[in-house]
């Protein structure tokens, strides 16, 4: 009779117990897979939201803006980690598109296709979306990549464990793994020049301002005030990836 | 030129058409493939186990000793190559410490832990999860 009370206040406890921790683990659950549902949004006000514009039509292809990236973040100078580059987009006359990025753009483009054959020609420089639901944020297994206050994704280098989910996820090809660090890396904003009032490196050199960025909140800001006035699109927006990277001018061949 | 990179040279050389530029690195590669071959070897192996033991195949009688010996060596191993695929495997146990819940490679970590769980303590208290 008294084993069998202690068997059932037993299986009781467990069972409560097990709703308990099932309840919490689901909301836990829940709470942080509304990066799914629910563009991440900034909790203090008073930050700025950082937004981008790349203006292809004034983008001459110089490369500069790739060159300043990896001399300002110590990015390895092969042509396989970028975290900035730009492409050339030709397209043909039968339709056909041409892509080349030679080493990212940083030594200049060469046309290679022959005039008469050309319907139209442009650059594409690329870089970090810094989507407000990143795929890359969702997949890393541990929360080493996250959003910044500012709405810029970073990685911890100290946490990351280097298992490249990130880099998968990335539809934009903007991770790498660094051969060094041996860990994930991606275009930072140049957080650390924007925490000191400073214009991210490729923006800084970039000679005909095709690049911007600026605070998306700031509504009498350039940014918005450019958003406005012209036409902009992101890219790949089926991926509902939330991108604060407005391209101006973007050809329906880019991808 | 790093012969590091030759690699990725090579294959920047011989790619046709055009990729971005950090995706020349192919990042899951043949240590990815070898860890289902080797789980797959593991349920294998453990079903050729349960065929004589819980479907009574008797024919298969010979068999079962080496069958389940097998499933459990490869079991052992079956992590090894995910493990040294990580660049900083030595910050494994973070994905079981602190896991990032909307990571489907997190919880399969937990997948895991509930397959034991179950199979331990999940017949015996009806609990299912």
């Amino acid at each position: 009779m008294g084993n069998e009370k202690i068997r059932i206040s037993r299986r009781k406890f467990l069972k409560n117990a097990t709703m308990v921790a099932g309840a919490a683990f689901g909301y836990a659950w829940l709470k942080s897979s509304q990066v799914l549902l629910f563009a991440a949004e900034p909790k203090d006000e008073s930050l700025p939201w950082y937004g981008i514009v790349i203006d292809i039509q004034k983008c001459i292809g110089c490369g500069s803006c790739a060159k300043a990236c990896k001399n300002e973040n110590d990015v390895p100078k092969e042509p396989f980690f970028f975290r900035t580059w730009i492409e050339q987009y030709t397209v043909k006359n039968d339709g056909s598109v041409n892509i080349v990025s030679p080493n990212g753009g940083i030594d200049g483009f060469v046309q290679t296709v022959p005039t008469e054959e050309i319907f139209k020609s442009f650059f594409v420089p690329k870089m970090c979306n810094h989507c407000a639901k990143s795929p890359c944020i969702q997949v890393c297994p541990v929360g080493a990549t996250y959003d910044s206050p500012e709405g810029v994704v970073l990685i911890d280098e100290k946490y990351c464990i280097g298992c490249r989910y990130c880099v998968q996820a990335c539809p934009y090809g903007c991770r790498f793994i660094h051969p060094v660090k041996k860990v994930a890396n991606k275009c930072t904003l140049c957080y650390h020049r924007l925490k000191k009032g400073l214009a991210p490196a490729c923006m800084e050199v970039c000679p005909t301002g095709a690049r911007m960025y600026g605070n998306l909140r700031d509504k009498n800001g350039e940014l918005v005030k450019f958003l406005k006035e012209h036409t902009t699109q992101v890219l790949r927006p089926h991926l509902n990836t939330g991108s604060k990277l407005y391209y101006n001018a973007l050809s329906s061949e880019v991808r | 030129m790093d012969p590091h990179f030759q690699h990725l040279y090579d294959i920047l050389a011989h790619s046709q058409g055009y990729i971005f530029p950090n995706e020349i690195d192919l990042q899951w590669g043949i240590l990815i493939v070898v860890y289902p071959f080797i789980t797959g070897l593991v349920a294998g192996a453990f079903i050729l186990a349960s065929l004589e033991r819980v479907f009574k195949v008797k024919i298969l009688k010979p068999t079962y000793q080496i069958a389940l010996l097998t499933a459990l060596s490869f079991l052992l191993v079956a992590t090894m190559p995910l493990i040294s695929h990580l660049s900083q495997p030595q910050r494994a146990y973070e994905i079981m410490i602190t896991p990032h819940s909307s990571s489907a490679m997190a919880i399969f970590g937990f997948v895991y832990l509930w397959l034991y769980y179950y199979s331990r303590y999940g017949s015996t208290t009806g609990i299912v999860w």
